[in-house]
């Protein structure tokens, strides 16, 4: 890797200095062979590719322990990519005691009772979609199937109009565009669109209102901090952040899931006869493949963290994907082994107070998709030779076209365009 | 020898780590917090 040299140390703190920008697309699974590296190197490297650089954490054990010490390291920060707030994140970018009360208000919605009750829409929803796809022989699993899926069932899970999907879509691939700090413009007029489509959605309900039993933001409404009603601004701010981390996340789970399935015909066989394992198969895909893998924390106060010095003002990365690789952790961690010991304490959902609000609503998801898939076509291949590339700063495949024998014996590779939003 | 389970219920956040990891001890409540099993 020419991005590294292996004898640069910055000098007041004997760390190894990385040059790594992780905010550029690379070839697939590139991301993970750097974090991998850069984990060898060290438990501790200063990195300076970014304008405010930051110290990378890479072990497991040194990742866990930060995550469950909010004093010490605050969510005024939640990317080190990205320190500066481009919108406001709620509740992630507050810290207890806020963040706990604000919490407990939306824990609800993605609570397992409210996952198990959203079960019949979430079947429905995936079959209606495989069902449409399948005489195709092909299709672009990303554009096609991962991101329709989740948008879906996110504006279901807010009471809103599935059929606001597509439009929806347009401005939420702007605003993951930024991630990696390009097309700000853009992406600040798309936060202002959705910004205004949930106002409006606040609008609608405080004319007619809903049950703040069964609607989100009718709840949202209704809620108090302190003994104050919650500041509008704010319930926009947790539809916009509930949006920004549901959608992205799952609909790239399922490229690199797919991805990986394509490719083992024979773990695909044996999941497609024994589906009670999806559970434990995407939990394992979920701790080989992060794709938020790192969380950014500013540092409060003046500390040693074992060894190393830390100031007040620092920013850290927090390497969630380097602690799933970690082999003092997990034996083997390049690996898929259903049958590893711990398989759940990755930190792909992270750990501490703001681990994945979505998490149950996450897994529930990804074990429909693939179960209903393969129930349904049980065989496909990667339809391309092409070189597949994933996106910075948080992982997600930009394409992955797949193809299947229909009834009719045909294939068909999977589309050359992006129709993601177009055919919707 | 038998060991007692109790659980402090003002201190959950609800992640639902623990009735996950435990189905036969713990449950959820419908907002996600802990209850013991076979309790009220």
């Amino acid at each position: 890797m020419t991005e590294m040299s292996e004898t640069e140390i910055m000098s007041a703190s004997g760390c190894p200095v990385s040059h790594t920008d992780y905010t550029v697309q690379r070839p697939l699974f590139e991301t993970y062979e750097l974090l991998n590296a850069e984990r060898e190197r060290g438990p501790f490297l200063w990195n300076d590719s970014r304008p405010r650089p930051f110290w990378m954490i890479t072990d497991y054990q040194h990742v866990l322990e930060a995550l469950q010490m909010p004093d010490v390291f605050s969510n005024e920060v939640v990317s080190a990519l990205n320190p500066e707030h481009i919108f406001d994140l709620l509740p992630q970018q507050l810290d207890p005691p806020e963040h706990t009360a604000q919490r407990r208000v939306v824990n609800r919605w993605f609570a397992p009772a409210a996952v198990r009750r959203l079960e019949p829409l979430v079947l429905s929803r995936c079959d209606e979609l495989i069902d449409e796809l399948r005489p195709q022989g092909g299709c672009d699993l990303v554009s096609d199937f991962a991101i329709r899926f989740p948008t879906d069932l996110f504006l279901a899970t807010l009471n809103l109009p599935i059929s606001d999907g597509a439009v929806f879509l347009e401005h939420v691939e702007n605003v993951f565009e930024s991630f990696a700090g390009r097309g700000l413009k853009q992406a600040a007029i798309s936060t202002e669109w959705i910004r205004g489509y949930f106002d409006r959605a606040i609008a609608d309900r405080e004319q007619e209102p809903q049950d703040s039993e069964t609607d989100f933001i009718s709840r949202l409404l209704v809620s108090e901090l302190g003994g104050e009603p919650m500041p509008r601004e704010d319930i926009i701010s947790i539809c916009y952040t509930a949006m920004l981390a549901g959608l992205d996340t799952t609909r790239s789970a399922l490229g690199y899931i797919f991805h990986h399935l394509a490719l083992d015909p024979e773990l695909r066989h044996r999941l497609t006869a024994q589906p009670e394992l999806w559970p434990k198969a995407v939990e394992e895909f979920l701790r080989l493949y992060p794709l938020v893998y790192q969380d950014g924390r500013l540092v409060t106060r003046d500390i040693d963290f074992h060894g190393l010095q830390l100031r007040r003002g620092d920013v850290v990365w927090l390497g969630l994907g380097s602690a799933n690789h970690d082999p003092k952790k997990f034996t083997d961690p390049r690996t898929f082994d259903l049958d590893r010991e711990q398989l759940n304490h990755h930190l792909s959902f992270g750990a501490g107070p703001h681990r994945c609000l979505g998490m149950h609503l996450a897994r529930h998801e990804l074990v429909i998709a693939v179960t209903e898939w393969h129930k349904r076509i049980p065989d496909y291949e990667l339809a391309t030779t092409e070189q597949l590339y994933e996106r910075g700063a948080q992982l997600s495949i930009n394409r992955l076209p797949l193809r299947w024998q229909t009834q009719g014996g045909d294939t068909q590779g999977g589309n050359t365009q992006y129709r993601g939003t177009e055919s919707r | 020898m038998s060991a007692k389970l109790s659980v402090d219920e003002s201190r959950c956040t609800g992640h639902g780590r623990c009735y996950t990891v435990a189905p036969k001890l713990l449950t959820d409540d419908d907002e996600g917090f802990v209850t013991l099993r076979g309790r009220g």
